[in-house]
């Protein structure tokens, strides 16, 4: 598996804070990279010093076979294609005005633009609306068109940052069927953040920051291993309310949740059996497959407890 | 140069669509130049005057006729009484009052000083001023030439005959004087405010960021803001120059293609100014406001009304960074005087500095903001 971008030892500070921290990872070619984060976790500072929008204090950015985002800027960026969360055309151009624009900023000939549009209109199905002013457009509407203006010179490495923020679950799985499909059969890099984790679960790769620093990475399956067999939900007689709270300190228990009326448990590490043997008192208790939802809370936890212990 | 001409089509492009501005580059220089060119006129003539006449003389008579003669009193009332005058004045209904005392015919036939006074309305200090001079001036003369009859001077002419010549602007025409300033005044208006909402707009919608992740650089996206508001400017310049030229026939004297070499400098410092403002301001309408709270003293500090050698030094200096100063300078000397730019050197040189400084000092606060 070939690396597109290595990240290495970046630090960005803005005045005394630290919005990231000695942060470094690889973005593998031709998958789709998931970069997961709380708001203020350093995800965007990260994302934006990888698309050239913001110089790293220290540490260095490469990629694309020996280029440098410091030194080659330019050359970089014609390598990328970015869409923010942020609708972020022209509104008061129509769809062909945006798209010709983008298309000529990214050095595109007259032809080339026109076939590129003819060809993502159709695939991304927007053809009729090619007159309109983008100020009238749907939110969906408005995401492919986005899309299709981050596409138009063919980009090795796209980034998608919360793309599917304010679209219905019908529209994000249209939307990710596509983004799949572009992927796949351009061999095309995907950088992804997202809240959501059933569209982190689909990524091939993940990284979670927290407070600026890189705490895991991996595939979900690895990042999931950690966790498994150490997962055990009860479905309690009484109040599952009553039941958090005595579990509240309990040293086998590393986190307890309720999801509807089961509470669901992560064992400590190495204390399965005692939980086990804890829970038995307020019901069966059921092993469960770990889910990233599972797996982020319990990294964010043990940061957080590291953390206190550090400060004490 | 492709990247750059794609990013001033998409600017006209905008253009086209935002009615709102486009009446703006339009009505603001027409109308701006229209209201100043006709509503300044510091030459205040026919002043509504009332008079209280005591005497009832043939010389109080000629006073009065005299005063009149002059064309900047209209005598609107004969009144009766003090009171009467003060009503008047009061009211408004007349700026000026002539007061004549009731022995002035025959003093003047007793050699005794024959008295008079003028009130002036001096809450408005031009008029007033003006009023004071003038009448001042009437009482000379005459208290002259009964000196000269009783010296015995003989002659029809007076020993010294001084005489005013208003060297470039002849007739003393207000118009003259203005409507150059008004240019620079119309420009720094109008064009502070395109580029410093233009850029903003662009950062609030979030497109800035979409362009600065594109292969464009940080100067041509500069120069992409600044082009097409040089070409709204040079617009917006040539109109108020036909104006100038021929409703109000100021005659350009100079070289008018140096009046379009400094335009260029004028628009890039006010453009750079822009720029500086759309780096501090968070949305449109902080940098609307931003660019209105500098308009002011723009106008007062930069010598378009008030001359700049009669402020207090303080002000002299602040003046220093006002760019219209600069341009007043050339731009009068062009027109009025018919100076080149070599006669112009000082304040053209100095207008280039304050250009370069204050682009360069915009483009490095760009930087960090964007950056």
């Amino acid at each position: 598996m070939s690396t597109l971008i290595q990240v290495r030892n970046v630090t960005r500070r803005f005045g005394t804070f630290t919005a990231a921290n000695d942060v470094s990872f690889d973005v593998p070619r031709g998958k789709v990279f998931g970069f997961l984060g709380p708001n203020g976790s350093g995800k965007s500072t990260t994302i934006r010093m990888l698309a050239g929008l913001l110089a790293p204090t220290s540490g260095s950015i490469t990629g694309f076979d020996g280029l440098d985002v410091a030194r080659d800027t330019e050359q970089w960026k014609s390598r990328l294609g970015y869409m923010s969360q942020k609708f972020s055309l022209y509104l008061d151009l129509t769809v062909e005005e945006n798209l010709r624009f983008f298309g000529r900023i990214y050095g595109l000939t007259a032809g080339q633009t026109r076939a590129r549009i003819a060809v993502l209109s159709e695939r991304l199905r927007f053809t009729g609306i090619m007159d309109q002013l983008t100020e009238g457009l749907s939110t969906g509407l408005r995401q492919r068109v986005s899309l299709a203006a981050a596409l138009l010179h063919e980009p090795e490495l796209l980034f998608l940052d919360e793309p599917t923020g304010g679209v219905d679950p019908r529209g994000r799985r249209l939307f990710w069927d596509l983004i799949y499909e572009l992927a796949a059969d351009r061999g095309m890099t995907v950088l992804v953040t997202t809240h959501y984790m059933d569209e982190a679960e689909q990524c091939d790769t993940l990284a979670f920051i927290l407070d600026g620093v890189l705490i895991a990475s991996g595939s979900p399956r690895e990042l999931k291993h950690d966790l498994a067999g150490r997962i055990l939900e009860v479905r309690p007689e009484g109040d599952p309310f009553a039941l958090l709270t005595r579990f509240a300190g309990q040293p086998s228990i590393e986190d307890a949740y309720l999801l509807g009326l089961t509470v669901r448990t992560v064992a400590a590490d190495g204390g399965p059996s005692e939980l086990h043997r804890l829970l038995s008192a307020f019901g069966s208790p059921e092993p469960a497959e770990p889910s990233l939802e599972d797996v982020f809370v319990s990294l964010a936890r043990r940061r957080v407890r590291s953390r206190e212990v550090v400060t004490v | 140069m492709n990247r750059l001409l794609a990013l001033t089509w998409k600017e006209f492009l905008q253009l086209k669509r935002d009615t709102m501005t486009l009446r703006m580059i339009v009505m603001v220089p027409l109308l701006q130049t229209l209201i100043f060119g006709y509503a300044i006129n510091y030459d205040v003539k026919h002043l509504r005057t009332v008079v209280l006449d005591e005497s009832r003389s043939f010389e109080s008579r000629e006073l009065v006729a005299r005063m009149t003669g002059t064309g900047y009193f209209d005598v609107v009332k004969h009144v009766d009484t003090m009171k009467a005058m003060q009503a008047e004045i009061d009211s408004a209904r007349a700026a000026v009052g002539l007061v004549i005392d009731a022995d002035f015919g025959k003093d003047r036939h007793r050699h005794a000083p024959a008295q008079a006074f003028l009130i002036v309305n001096a809450s408005d200090s031009t008029t007033s001023s003006q009023a004071m001079s003038i009448m001042s001036g009437i009482s000379q003369k005459m208290s002259i030439e009964v000196l000269a009859r009783a010296g015995g001077w003989k002659h029809k002419a007076m020993p010294v005959d001084l005489r005013v010549r208003p060297w470039y602007n002849p007739d003393l025409r207000t118009s003259r004087f203005i409507i150059p300033g008004l240019i620079a005044i119309i420009l720094t208006f109008t064009l502070i405010q395109f580029t410093a909402t233009a850029i903003v707009r662009e950062r609030e919608r979030g497109t800035l960021e979409q362009l600065q992740v594109t292969p464009a650089t940080r100067a041509e996206l500069i120069l992409g803001k600044i082009m097409p508001f040089i070409v709204i400017g040079y617009f917006q310049f040539t109109l108020a120059v036909l104006l100038m030229r021929f409703l109000f026939k100021v005659e350009i004297m100079g070289s008018v293609l140096e009046l379009y070499v400094v335009g260029f400098l004028f628009m890039a410092a006010v453009l750079g100014l822009g720029m500086l403002i759309s780096t501090v301001a968070q949305t449109q309408m902080q940098a609307s406001q931003m660019s209105m709270f500098f308009l002011l003293p723009f106008v007062f500090l930069s010598g378009f009304v008030f001359p700049i050698a009669g402020m207090p030094k303080i002000f002299q200096w602040l003046s220093a960074l006002v760019p219209a100063k600069y341009f007043i300078d050339v731009i009068r000397g062009i027109v009025l005087r018919g100076s080149s730019l070599m006669d112009l050197w000082r304040p053209a040189t100095l207008l280039a500095t304050y250009t370069f400084l204050i682009i360069t000092l915009a483009v490095m606060r760009f930087k960090k903001t964007t950056a």
